[in-house]
C-alpha cells in the first residue's frame, strides 16, 4: 500500500492560478489531478537539482571498483548501502585534474 | 541575482557539503566565495574549512599546481559538493586546499555548464545553468 504525504504550502496567487489552469489542460478535471501534477513537478525539480554534468565518480577498495555514480550523493549512498566507509575507499572521477593553475588571488599559497 | 561585485571582485554565496559524512560548511548559513577565472580547479578553500568538512578523512589526493608567479606547489584535494545560493543545482568536484589559502575561490572547473554574467552597471553577478 502506498502511503501519501500531506504538505501545506503557500505560493504566489498568480502562480497557483497558472498551475491550476495548466493542470486542467494537461490532466483534465478528475479527482487527484492536482496531486499528480504536483508530484510530476516535484520530480522534475528533484532531477534538475541533482543534474549531473557528464562526470562519473567511482569508489575503489583494494584496487577493485565497489561503487559508481553520476553524483557524489549517489556514490555516498552506494557506499552506505554496501556498509563501506569513505575511509576504506579511494574516490576518483572521470574529470580528475592532473595539474592546476592558480591565479593572483591565491598568491599567498 | 546570485552574487555581487564589491571592490572590483565578484562574490557568490556558497555552501559546501561532504555527502560521505553528512557535514556542511557553514552548517546553516552561506559562505562568500570569489569567482577566480585564473584558477583552473573546482574550489580552493582554507585548511580550516577543509578540515571542518571532514575532507581529511578521505584518501586525500595531491595535485600539482603552478601559482601566478611561477612557483610549483602541491595542493591537497578531496571530493565534495557545492551549492550556489539561488541556483537550483548541486555541483560535485575536487575541493582543494593549501597552507596560506585565506579565502574560498570558485574556479573555472566549477563554472562548467553555467552561464555567468558580471553586470558592472548594477554590481551584480548572475549565474544560471546552460540549457
Amino acid at each position: 500500500m502506498i502511503s501519501l504525504g500531506v504538505m501545506t504550502v503557500k505560493i504566489n496567487d498568480e502562480l497557483e492560478a497558472e498551475f491550476r489552469r495548466k493542470v486542467a489542460l494537461v490532466y483534465g478535471a478528475g479527482k487527484g489531478v492536482l496531486s499528480r501534477a504536483l508530484e510530476d513537478a516535484i520530480r522534475l525539480w528533484l532531477e534538475s537539482v541533482g543534474k549531473p554534468r557528464g562526470v562519473k565518480f567511482y569508489a575503489y577498495k583494494d584496487g577493485e571498483k565497489v561503487a559508481e555514480s553520476d553524483t557524489l550523493e549517489g556514490l555516498a549512498e552506494a557506499l552506505r548501502s554496501r556498509g563501506l566507509s569513505v575511509r576504506e575507499v579511494v574516490i576518483v572521477s572521470s574529470d580528475e585534474p592532473e595539474f592546476e593553475r592558480l591565479g593572483f588571488r591565491a598568491r599567498r599559497v | 541575482m546570485s552574487g555581487y561585485i564589491y571592490s572590483y571582485t565578484p562574490f557568490v554565496n556558497v555552501r559546501i557539503l561532504n555527502p560521505f559524512l553528512g557535514v556542511s560548511y557553514p552548517e546553516d548559513d552561506w559562505l562568500l566565495a570569489v569567482i577566480d577565472t585564473g584558477f583552473t580547479g573546482f574550489l580552493l578553500v582554507p585548511e580550516k574549512v577543509f578540515m571542518s568538512l571532514g575532507l581529511g578523512e578521505q584518501r586525500v589526493k595531491v595535485i600539482r599546481a603552478r601559482t601566478a608567479d611561477g612557483r610549483e606547489v602541491e595542493l591537497r584535494g578531496a571530493y565534495a559538493s557545492l551549492i550556489l545560493r539561488g541556483l537550483n543545482v548541486v555541483l560535485d568536484g575536487l575541493v582543494e586546499t593549501h597552507e596560506g589559502v585565506e579565502e574560498v575561490l570558485l574556479g573555472m572547473r566549477a563554472l562548467r555548464g553555467l552561464r555567468v554574467i558580471l553586470n558592472s552597471c548594477t554590481g551584480t553577478v548572475s549565474i544560471d545553468v546552460c540549457r
